[in-house]
Order: structure tokens, then C-alpha cells, then sequence
């Protein structure tokens, strides 16, 4: 009996969560026609893949788009994880004179509105000749990646029981290495929240991607999906595809890095 | 023993080096000019000092930005932590087809931010989308609702696709935290016969609380900066209703061209957010004690 | 989109010559840069390759950017603001070249753009480009407000296409009582279609937003019949979805093509879309017509429509000019219109035999284009507008009375004059 209630529970909370998501490849996998015919129909007549095909060949190199975004949503996520465990690892243990201001400098960057930030980052940038690199934007999503990555990782440290880094500190281990070889597998679960969530927040962010790279080649995925939109016509189907196409793999990656970490890491470390 | 004093210099260094480098500037930048009446569209740039402030202050439309972003704040952060924390614990239990669901549950996260509002507007349509259709076939109603044409519904609407596209964010930090509470507290709250409500609020919680709490700080951040669903959704209407503080900042800067203003906007949502976070890093701190 | 007629065709092929007999590089060669909407058609690359083919000494490096006019507005305002040379030739909004050249951002063209040369094209999109009686832009492709109308159903009734709103609001009931469709369905979310659609209203009552001593005049007579009719669409003949409080472009369009509706406001865009079978399901049961005026022929339609303009920061001026001359000459327009879709800006193209054979619509069109009117040109129109979206939105969604919205935009309006005033005066 609490079997079938968990599972019906289970099939609640997964059709919560995606039946807007099912909508969506529903819709990209309709007609033109039929997904502003009336009355709607809840599954495609028959299936249409042509949207798919649309979003690769209606001009914009999507798949570089893609590229684009896996180069810089990664090495800002990976940024962000090497500079933010070693400084929220500082402020969590090592003693930092000014430790709060340092957290409020951190919190008042990333409370900031960034609508405001736009054009003075655009002259940062043209300055050290950064506009249209992945660089570039790579090294403003860090920026704004990393106040989240140091409160985050530095609150999962102090989380941490601290006996095991201060006999390895007595043993002689640098904090570095106790970092690389005690702090960092336990903390695995904290770590990989924070890749995910800094690296959603790169692959989604739209304003500075949009302005920074307005080179045909250097944009990045959500501003190559609002190149299907005309001036008034918004092609559902293909935003719908082109968005799916998208999610997908970042799910895919979460799959396999979640097996990997939170499984081989916590499970092994802690016991 | 080492000098930490030197290390945690160095430990700190690169972090600060970005966000010096990069995100201080603009925001002093920001900061200067909410002080100056600066148009470009007519050429004027001069030292108002805190004129801004008051036109902005007396001004009625900023004080409804106000109102809807809190409002959409205060119901949406609650909705979402509630939720948010029921999915994470749902997903920490043992169960085939974990990891599949854990990875599922990003899904909404994971949907570009500029297309989730697309795809709510579809669905909130009265005539080709899912919402009317499913309330239509089940006999709700029958005549189409036009949810973004009066001011709740729309309010409604906006607190739903927010919630829905935010929650996995909560729900992976404190599936983490839980993750990271050691098993051996419950197994020996098992033997000391505490039942699982007791273990819950005994230990998880207690544990959970700092987790819980820097969700809450940077969802609110966040949440008081609520843009693209908005200006997707509705574009601020029906008749201003849904209006918040960073679209207003988003017309006034790059619609009407008032950069001393739009800043000042900014800055006023900067000092909100900041009043906000003192609250949440009191508690945080006072819990830590 | 099939080309069957001989002339265009062999003008294409030879462009296309020019193309491929083009090819080495050259050291000296300038390079220029244009920043310009997505085009889904491709037209737009084929005509840039001709122009590389004509001069060969200039390189042109296109800037495809998203659509949605915001999206363009954002990345131009940033650029335009930093004075940055980057990109010389900018294709912008027609309610932008105020805007633009009051805050010195783009050149002003007299002197290569003669009023001759300018009377060659639709009086509408000339006047969008002016500001301070001076021309900032070439008109590159136009748009205009038009009603489209189910020509099966008014054949059946006997009927003609509505002239006046009154004809409109009588036939749209009728479809609607007879095929349970909707009646008319057009623009009302708060955006600035909202304003396109409301500016149609009271233009054909006569009136104005701002009259020729920049004082606004819509707590006048004229403004409170058209926010009148405008509502009484809408709540009183219930003529319309509720829903078309919430419409931009698309959702009305979708509602039209789908078969619901009998009448729709929309721009020409919607027309090659009416005729495509696999999104229409009224293809060939389509007429087009001027919108409706208060009494017959008073109707009025406002202007849309892209231009080129160049940037006051590019460092390349002379060439710029070049690319916006032939981009906007009479060949190229005329490709562009066949292969693009886009609508011509000079008047001669709608003349012209071989264009109204290949799209005899466009003898319907310009009847709508010769009359089309911009919206205030002055640099603070994107404020004014924005005034009018929320005040007219409040009205239409029962939050506020009909007189109160056009008081309260009246006076927001005067107040915002006169704040510009001063700081104009300082």
C-alpha cells in the first residue's frame, strides 16, 4: 500500500514538474497549421520533425551556437568552482581579516540590477578589446557566478566537521592540499549544486550575451534562439525545438556528472 | 605551523581580482550617476544631486513597481521554499529511478529563461493554449479566460511561471544540504526512539538552516529583480498591474533613454535588496550562535 | 516564394554573376559594417553579395540581429551610447531617427539625399525619417496598419468591405451572431501595438496626439470618440475575444488564419502568411482594405517600417553612404520585395507592370501606403507612448474611465514637454 501511494506521489510530482516541459515538445512537434488550429489538439496529429530540422538550416550556425555556449557557460562554471571553493575555503577556515566586508562586497555586486550594469561592463570590455571572445563574457559570468559560488561553497565547508582537516594540517598537509584531498570530495553534493546552478545561470543569461557578441559566429544558444522570430512572426515550433534541442543535453550532463559525484564522492568519503 | 594569514591573502586573491576587475567598477559607475540627470536623448548630463530620488520617491509609478515586486517576492520565494523543500526530500529517499528524476526535476530550471516565458504566454493563451483547453475539456468553464487581461489573473499567472521555473533551484541547494547531514545522526535518533517527524524537525532542520536560509538570500535576491517573465508575460500590463522594479529600469534606461534615472532605479532596488539581505544574514547569523 | 517572371528573374542572374566574377582580396579595401534585423528569407545576404560585386573596394560585414525591435534597440542604444565606431550603417525603427539625431548619434543626409531624390518615395516614411526639417535616414521597407477581411463571408452577405468603424463593428456582429467566429480581432496588450492601433482610431476622428505647437490634444473630442469606439469594440459590441487585451502581432494573426475571426488590424506580414497552406486555413478566402475611418475615406493608418541610417561615430561615412544608396535603389527594392517580402519604399515599384503581375496585391497595398502616417516625431516618443500604453491599457481593462485615461495622459504628456523644455533651455 505505501508503495502505490509513493508512486502515485512520484508520478504527481514528475507530471507537476514537466507537463509544461511535455507541452513544449508537443507543440515543437506540430504543424504550423495545427498549433494555432482550434480546437487544440492535445498530441500531434502526426509527428513533424521538420522543426528540428528548421532550427539547424534557417541560416544562424546553430550549432556553433551551441559550442559557444559550452565553452563559455564551462569555463565560467569551472572558474567559479576553482576560485570560489579556494576563497569561500579561506573565509570558512583560514582566518581572513575583513571576512565580512569581503561576503558584503561579494553579496552587493551580485544584488546589483545588471539592466544597470550594461553599458559600463560594454566599456570595460572594448577597453581590454574583449567584445566578441568567449573570454569575454566568460569572465563577466564568472563575475557574476562567483558571489553565489563563495557564500555557497563557503557555508558547505563550515558545514564540514572540521577535526579531519586539522589532524592533516598537523600532519604536515599545506591548506591547499587539504582542500584538494579532504575538503573537496566531502563537500562533493555542495560542489555539484553550484556547478549546475552557475552553469544553468550561463547558459540562460541573455542581455550581456546579446550586446557583447554581436558577431555572427560568437553568439551564444539563447540569443540564437531569438533569431527565429521576424520582425512580428514568432515561429512557435522552432523556438519550441530549438529550446528542447537545448535542454536536453544539459540534462543528459546532469545525469551522468550526478551519478558520478554525488554516488562516488559522498558515499566513499564520508565513511 | 603555516602562515594562514598569507595564504588565505592568496586563497581570496583571484575572486576578488574578477569582481573588481569586472563588476565594481559598473556598479560605482551605476552608483555616481543616479545623482545626475543625464538623457541622452537630450544631450544633458549635469549634477542634480538628489533629485532623482525625489522625482522617484513622489512618484506613484515607482511606488506600484514597488508593490508588485515585493508582491511577487513575498508569494513566490514562500511558495517556492515550501515546495522547494518537500521536492527535496522526496528526492533524497531511496528509490528506482532516482537519479533520472533528480535529473528531471532541473528541467525547469534548465529551460532558457527567455523561452520558459514564452512557452507561459503560449500556455496562458485564450485561444491556442494548453491552460484554457484542459479547463475547457473538464468543464471549468465555457467561454476562454484571458488570464493576463485583469490585473490578478495576471499577478496569478506571473507567481505561477515563476514558481514553477524556480523551485528545482531551492530543491538542488537543500537536496545538497541534506545530502550532506552525516547518516549516523538519524541512525542514532533511530535508537534514541525518535519518531520521523521528531528527526525531522531535530535534526534536519537545525542542519538544513543555513542551507535554507542562503537559498532564501539569493532566491530573494533574485526574485526582487524579477525581469524577463514579466516583460514576456504581460510587457508590465494590463494597465501597468504587473509592473516591476527592474522593467521600470528597463524603459527608463533603454526605452526612454534616462540613464541618471534608470540608474537612481537601480539604486533604489539595490538598497532594497541590500535591507532585505541584512534581515536574512541577522537571522543567519543569530542562528549560527 | 516562386519567381515566374522573366525581367526579375535575369536581374537576379546577373547580380548573381556579379558575385561570383568577385572574388580576390584587396589590401586597401574598407570595411563596413551593418547592423540589421534577422531575415528569415535570406534576401538580405544575396543583396549584400551584390553590392560587394559592384564595389570592389569596400567589404561589408553583416550584423544579423534577433528580430523583436527591443532586442535591436538594446544593443544600438549600448553601442550609440559608448560612441563606438564599430558599426557604420544601422537599420532602424521609424519611430527612432528623432530619438537618434537629438541625442547626435546619427548623420544628417541633406546634402546626399536630395528633396528631389526624396520625392520618389511615399511622402509617410519620408516624414518618419525627418526631424527638425532635416532627413537622418533612407525609408528601406515600409508597413502599415491594414484590415484584412474574409472576402467569403462578406461575398455571401453581400456585403463590401467596411469603410467605416460603424460599417465594421455592424458587419464583424453579423459574422460572428451567423458563423459563431470571432468578429474583429487586432492589438491591445500594453506595448506599442497597443498605441499603432489607438493612433488609427483617433487620426480617422480627426485628431492628434501632439499639434503643430507640441501641445497634446487628447483631452479633446476626437481622442474621447476613438477611445470610445475603440472601447465599445471591446466591451460594449463584443465584437472581439476578451482575450485581445493581451494580443501583440501574432495572436491575432493566429486567431484570423485559423478561420475564428471575420476582420483583422494587422500589418502587411500577415498577408504572405494568409496565403501559406500550411498555416492557413483561409487561404484565397483573403481581401485586403484600407482600415475604416469615422465617416467613409477618413480612415487612417499608421506607419511602420524600417530605414537605414549611419552612424555620426563611423569612421567610414563615404562608403556607408554607398551601401545605403544602393540597398535603397530602385533594383534592389524591387529584389527585395520579390525575394524578401519586403515592401518597397518608392512609389515607382508599385507602379511597375512586371511587380503587379508577379504580387497584385500590391495595387491594394499601396492605396494603404500612400496615406500612412508616422507617429510624433520628436525624441521623446518612446515616453510619450509609453504614457499612452499604460493610461489607454488601464482604460480598455476597466481600470479607469475613458475621460480620465485621456485627462491623465493630457496632462502626463504636458508635464513631460515641459520638463524637456527646461532642461532643452538650460
Amino acid at each position: 500500500m505505501k508503495k502505490v501511494i509513493f508512486v502515485l506521489l512520484l508520478i504527481l510530482v514528475i507530471f507537476l514538474l514537466l507537463w509544461p516541459f511535455a507541452w513544449q515538445i508537443i507543440t515543437s512537434l506540430k504543424t504550423p497549421g495545427e498549433i494555432s488550429s482550434f480546437p487544440v489538439t492535445l498530441l500531434p496529429k502526426r509527428l513533424y520533425f521538420e522543426n528540428y530540422a528548421k532550427v539547424f538550416n534557417s541560416g544562424p550556425p546553430f550549432h556553433l551556437y551551441i559550442v559557444n555556449s559550452c565553452i563559455i557557460a564551462g569555463g565560467a562554471t569551472l572558474l567559479c568552482i576553482v576560485f570560489g571553493s579556494l576563497c569561500g575555503y579561506a573565509l570558512a577556515r583560514l582566518k581572513v581579516r575583513g571576512t565580512n566586508y569581503i561576503l558584503a562586497l561579494f553579496l552587493g555586486v551580485a544584488m546589483f540590477p545588471q539592466v544597470a550594469v550594461l553599458s559600463p561592463l560594454f566599456l570595460i570590455l572594448r577597453k581590454i578589446g574583449l567584445l566578441n571572445t568567449h573570454l569575454g563574457l566568460m569572465l563577466v559570468y564568472t563575475a557574476f557566478g562567483l558571489p553565489l559560488s563563495v557564500w555557497l561553497l563557503m557555508n558547505f565547508f563550515k558545514e564540514l566537521p572540521n577535526e579531519i582537516e586539522e589532524s592533516a594540517l598537523i600532519d604536515g598537509c599545506s591548506p591547499l592540499g587539504v582542500l584538494y584531498r579532504i575538503v573537496l570530495p566531502l563537500a562533493g553534493p555542495g560542489i555539484f549544486a553550484c556547478a549546475i546552478l552557475v552553469f544553468i545561470f550561463c547558459w540562460n543569461e541573455f542581455l550581456f550575451a546579446l550586446v557583447f557578441n554581436t558577431s555572427m559566429n560568437m553568439r551564444t544558444v539563447t540569443v540564437g534562439i531569438t533569431l527565429f522570430p521576424g520582425l512580428y512572426e514568432i515561429p512557435w515550433g522552432t523556438i519550441f525545438s530549438a529550446a528542447t534541442l537545448v535542454t536536453l543535453p544539459l540534462i543528459l550532463l546532469i545525469l551522468i556528472c550526478q551519478r558520478r559525484i554525488i554516488s562516488g564522492l559522498t558515499e566513499g568519503g564520508i565513511k | 605551523m603555516f602562515n594562514f594569514r598569507k595564504y588565505s591573502f592568496w586563497f581570496c586573491f583571484p575572486s576578488l581580482l574578477i569582481i573588481a576587475g569586472i563588476a565594481l567598477y559598473p556598479v560605482l559607475h551605476s552608483f555616481l550617476l543616479s545623482f545626475f540627470k543625464f538623457n541622452l536623448h537630450e544631450n544633458v548630463i549635469r549634477f542634480n544631486g538628489l533629485g532623482n530620488y525625489k522625482d522617484l520617491l513622489i512618484d506613484t509609478r515607482t511606488r506600484e513597481a514597488f508593490y508588485h515586486t515585493f508582491l511577487f517576492t513575498i508569494s513566490s520565494v514562500s511558495i517556492e521554499l515550501v515546495l522547494g523543500l518537500l521536492l527535496a526530500l522526496f528526492l533524497q529517499r531511496k528509490f528506482i529511478g532516482r537519479g533520472l528524476t533528480r535529473a528531471f526535476s532541473l528541467v525547469p530550471w534548465a529551460v532558457p529563461t527567455v523561452v520558459a516565458a514564452l512557452l507561459w504566454r503560449w500556455i496562458f493563451n485564450d485561444r491556442f493554449g494548453l491552460l484554457n483547453e484542459l479547463l475547457f475539456r473538464f468543464e471549468f468553464i465555457d467561454t476562454p479566460v484571458a488570464f493576463l487581461s485583469s490585473s490578478w489573473l495576471a499577478r496569478l499567472s506571473v507567481i505561477i511561471a515563476e514558481v514553477w521555473k524556480t523551485t528545482p533551484f531551492i530543491a538542488l541547494l537543500l537536496l545538497a544540504g541534506l545530502e550532506m547531514i552525516p547518516q549516523e545522526l538519524y541512525e542514532s535518533g533511530k535508537i534514541d526512539g525518535a519518531n520521523a517527524w521528531q528527526r525531522f524537525s531535530n535534526i534536519t532542520l537545525p542542519l538544513l538552516k543555513p542551507v535554507i536560509l542562503i537559498s532564501l538570500l539569493f532566491r530573494t535576491m533574485d526574485a526582487l529583480r524579477i525581469f524577463d517573465t514579466v516583460y514576456v508575460l504581460t510587457g508590465g500590463g494590463p494597465g501597468n498591474a504587473t509592473e516591476t522594479l527592474s522593467l521600470y529600469t528597463y524603459k527608463t534606461m533603454f526605452s526612454h533613454l534616462q540613464i541618471g534615472l534608470g540608474s537612481t532605479l537601480a539604486v533604489l532596488t539595490f538598497l532594497t535588496v541590500t535591507f532585505v539581505s541584512a534581515i536574512y544574514l541577522l537571522i543567519l547569523k543569530r542562528s549560527a550562535n | 516564394m516562386i519567381c515566374r517572371n522573366k525581367l526579375l528573374n535575369n536581374m537576379f542572374f546577373i547580380l548573381l554573376i556579379f558575385i561570383v566574377s568577385c572574388s580576390k582580396k584587396d589590401p586597401s579595401k574598407v570595411t563596413i559594417t551593418w547592423a540589421v534585423g534577422k531575415d528569415a528569407t535570406g534576401a538580405q545576404n544575396k543583396l549584400v553579395d551584390a553590392f560587394l560585386a559592384q564595389n570592389r573596394n569596400i567589404n561589408v560585414r553583416v550584423i544579423e540581429m534577433p528580430g523583436s525591435a527591443s532586442s535591436q534597440r538594446d544593443s544600438y542604444v549600448t553601442y550609440l551610447a559608448a560612441k563606438d565606431p564599430f558599426i557604420d550603417v544601422y537599420s532602424i525603427d521609424i519611430i527612432w531617427p528623432a530619438e537618434f539625431a537629438a541625442s547626435g548619434w546619427i548623420l544628417e543626409l541633406d546634402k546626399l539625399f536630395s528633396a528631389k531624390e526624396q520625392d520618389k518615395f511615399l511622402p509617410g516614411p519620408i516624414e518618419g525619417c525627418k526631424y527638425k526639417g532635416k532627413i537622418y535616414a533612407v525609408p528601406w521597407f515600409t508597413d502599415a496598419g491594414m484590415l484584412y477581411y474574409r472576402k467569403d463571408l462578406l461575398e455571401k452577405a453581400k456585403l463590401a468591405p467596411p469603410e467605416t468603424w460603424t460599417e465594421l463593428i455592424k458587419q464583424a456582429g453579423m459574422c460572428q451572431r451567423k458563423y459563431k467566429i470571432n468578429g474583429f480581432v487586432f492589438q491591445a496588450q500594453q506595448y506599442e501595438g497597443l498605441v499603432c492601433n489607438f493612433l488609427e482610431y483617433l487620426w480617422s476622428y480627426g485628431g492628434e496626439v501632439l499639434d503643430s505647437n507640441n501641445k497634446p490634444q487628447l483631452n479633446t473630442p476626437p481622442a474621447k470618440q476613438a477611445l470610445k469606439t475603440l472601447y465599445d469594440i471591446i466591451h460594449t459590441y463584443k465584437i472581439t475575444p476578451e482575450g485581445v487585451l493581451t494580443y501583440q502581432e501574432e495572436e491575432s494573426r493566429q486567431v484570423f488564419t485559423s478561420g475564428q475571426a471575420a476582420f483583422l488590424r494587422n500589418w502587411p506580414y500577415a498577408w504572405a502568411l494568409g496565403q501559406d497552406e500550411t498555416v492557413s486555413k483561409v487561404t484565397g478566402l483573403i481581401g485586403i482594405a484600407p482600415l475604416p475611418g469615422k465617416t467613409k475615406g477618413q480612415g487612417a493608418s499608421c506607419l511602420g517600417g524600417w530605414n537605414l541610417a549611419i552612424s555620426r561615430f563611423s569612421k567610414h561615412p563615404k562608403e556607408a553612404w554607398k551601401f545605403v544608396e544602393f540597398m535603397t535603389s530602385p533594383e534592389v527594392q524591387m529584389i527585395y520585395a520579390v525575394k524578401g517580402g519586403r515592401l518597397p519604399t518608392r512609389k515607382s515599384i508599385y507602379q511597375d507592370k512586371d511587380i503587379l503581375d508577379f504580387a497584385p496585391h500590391y495595387r491594394d497595398f499601396y492605396k494603404v501606403f500612400v496615406n500612412a502616417r508616422p507617429r510624433p516625431r520628436t525624441p521623446l516618443y518612446s515616453q510619450i507612448s509609453d504614457i499612452l500604453q499604460i493610461e489607454l491599457h488601464k482604460a480598455l481593462t476597466n481600470q479607469q474611465s475613458i475621460d480620465d485615461a485621456l485627462e491623465n495622459s493630457n496632462r502626463k504628456i504636458n508635464t513631460l514637454l515641459k520638463i524637456s523644455q527646461q532642461s532643452f533651455e538650460k
